[in-house]
């Protein structure tokens, strides 16, 4: 269940202030001269909008030619906190566009839901790139988009073989999932285990792409014949993976 | 006894093969990348090829791309270091480092830019990205929209007792390794359903009327058993002038292949000349140059970097006996190295994860 916090500012020099909040859970104390950073989630996609931004400066934007990295530097989203002056991580791909009051950012890809975000906004780049004055100093913003609700929890659906008792010499599991599944967490979540309880170790062959059907509900685990050299009851125990 | 690598092709040793198979090399690869705007579902593999062409291996939409990068070449060929070319990668992708696999690497032979093949997620939605590292450490995406490309089919070539077939198939192919050697690229890599060890031939430039064809490839284990195993990675080369393929296996035993006797869709029947420890899986391999000195070196996944001596390949006698390890190779003091590549005349570049993350490091041939 996603929230919009909408703020909406009137023109500078213009008319009186107006400000209407809706869904707030910050009742924040505009400041006239000061840019709103916003995420939202508006069709088509999601992106991070700055509002109250001059008209002269939108318009400098609109006529220049600007290239990424020079947008990167004057507006730069971050997967993470907005880092330091030291730190040299760097923000994340998008487009840029100038809207008719606001400028927007829409990312390469889509942003990673329950993850802490940072916006950097420098106002003195900005105004370089516009060819405008739009002030000085640094806003920064902080946005963390909503998860959508979780579905119900994966489930292990079946094993083949399906015996309990295998042969020694047994090569191969299909292990088969109620939905599609992450790659890259599988092995760490599977163990073969003896009678004793004890984990076999390197029982089974690792591979960094694992080998999943085209569903990615279907995983295949191969033994390594040179590895199975004791005679154990294969005891799976698999971890419920989430 | 020449080596070469596969991804890091000098222009004029490719010319002598082009001839040596019939090519004719006035016939520009390039321009039989006629198709535009490449969608790929997954980038597995990555290796650079004539004129340049980067091959990407596709396991998931199941097909082998022939991409011109359009890279002008223009590169200073100095040696690049990035710590936390995860994070960074992962910043520059909007999300964070545990999201994101860097799976392959490759290294341009003219700009010496170094080319990442990267998936974005590891659920529904991963996507994958190709991406370029200069020199001076940009890490600029490369972009798919407008590039010329061409394309085969990996799964169309089922062998005398397999029924492949996609459409409502569980059968996948998981690319572990590529490499363009004579007029083809070959595939290795296994399947979700046979522990087996099939190469994928496509002859390039691809066209409808060829497809992959399968090779069967065994090697003698200790008990002169003929043993088919997943090949992890391979590198094309030459041993006393036969075309070879020195293959490492999930196992690790080290093969040679001579190529040479190859019919089409025959059996190849390889020497297994060394055996770099159980435990382990070997995670790429390649051969450079040095003081006039041919190496190769073998990424491991437990054991240290290895170098292996290919002037010992010919006179090596078949491991057979248990204990046996083969073809002198020594542990070069470098772990967590994952994929490799040649940088230039003097370097390597390799990604390695020494326990902070992982990064891009340039290491001095003459130091290996």
């Amino acid at each position: 269940m996603t929230r919009r916090i909408r703020l909406r500012i009137g023109a500078l020099g213009g008319g009186g202030l107006m400000a209407l909040a809706s869904c707030a859970d910050t009742a924040a104390r505009v400041d006239v001269d000061s840019p709103i950073i916003e995420f939202v989630e508006e069709a088509p996609g999601e992106l991070v909008a700055v509002n109250g931004l001059p008209q002269t400066v939108l318009a400098g934007l609109r006529l220049s030619e600007i290239d990424a990295d020079s947008w990167r530097g004057a507006l730069g989203v971050f997967s993470g906190p907005v880092p330091g002056p030291d730190d040299l991580t760097p923000p994340m791909l998008g487009t840029y566009e100038v809207e008719a009051d606001r400028l927007v950012f829409r990312g390469r890809f889509p942003f990673v839901r329950g993850l802490q975000h940072g916006v950097r906004l420098d106002l003195e780049v900005l105004g370089r790139l516009s060819g405008r004055d739009a002030g000085s100093g640094i806003v920064t913003h902080e946005f963390t988009p909503p998860e959508t609700e979780p579905g119900p929890a994966t489930r292990v659906t079946a094993v083949y073989p399906t015996s309990g008792r295998v042969p020694m010499n047994l090569l191969k599991l299909y292990i088969h999932l109620s939905a599609p599944m992450r790659f890259g967490e599988a092995y760490a979540n599977i163990r073969l285990v003896d009678e004793n309880g004890d984990v076999v170790p390197d029982a089974y062959l690792e591979m960094p792409q694992e080998l999943w059907d085209p569903e990615r509900t279907r995983l295949t685990l191969f033994f390594d014949p040179g590895r199975i050299k004791r005679e154990v009851d294969p005891n799976l125990q698999l971890g419920l993976p989430l | 006894m020449r080596i070469r690598k596969g991804t890091g092709l000098a222009a004029a040793t490719a010319l002598g093969l082009f001839l040596m198979t019939g090519a004719r090399p006035d016939v520009s690869m390039t321009s039989t990348l006629t198709l535009v705007s490449p969608e790929m579902s997954s980038i597995g593999a990555i290796a650079f090829g004539p004129e340049n062409i980067l091959f990407v291996g596709d396991s998931e939409g199941a097909g082998v791309f022939a991409l011109d990068v359009a890279d002008d070449g223009r590169g200073s060929g100095d040696a690049v270091s990035m710590l936390g070319v995860d994070t960074n990668i992962a910043a520059l992708l909007g999300t964070t480092a545990d999201e994101i696999v860097i799976n392959d690497l490759a290294v341009h032979p003219g700009s010496h830019n170094v080319y990442l093949g990267v998936t974005r997620g590891r659920g529904e939605g991963s996507v994958p990205v190709l991406l370029m590292v200069s020199a001076s450490g940009d890490i600029t995406e490369v972009g798919l929209d407008g590039m010329h490309y061409s394309r085969a089919e990996i799964l169309n070539a089922p062998g005398p007792d397999q029924t492949y077939g996609r459409r409502g198939s569980a059968r996948t192919f998981t690319v572990t390794g590529l490499a363009f050697a004579g007029s083809e690229v070959l595939v290795a890599g296994l399947s979700n359903e046979e522990f087996a060890s099939n190469f994928r031939r496509i002859a390039f430039p691809f066209g409808d009327e060829f497809g992959a064809t399968s090779l069967e490839i065994y090697h003698v284990s200790h008990r002169q058993n003929e043993t088919h195993a997943p090949i992890m990675t391979f590198l094309p080369t030459e041993v006393d002038g036969a075309p070879t393929i020195l293959a490492a296996y999930t196992c690790t035993p080290l093969v040679a292949f001579d190529m040479s006797g190859l019919a089409n869709g025959g059996h190849v029947f390889g020497k297994t000349i060394a055996e770099l420890g159980a435990g382990n899986r070997p995670l790429d391999i390649i051969g450079y140059e040095v003081a006039g000195e041919q190496q190769i070196l073998i990424s491991n996944s437990r054991h240290p970097l290895m170098k292996v001596d290919p002037g010992l390949i010919p006179g090596a006698a078949r491991l057979l006996e248990p204990g046996e390890t083969g073809v002198g190779f020594t542990a070069v003091q470098e772990s967590g190295i994952r994929q490799m590549d040649n940088l230039n005349a003097d370097y390597i570049v390799v990604l390695q994860d020494r326990g902070e993350g992982l990064e891009l490091r340039s290491l001095r041939k003459d130091a290996l």
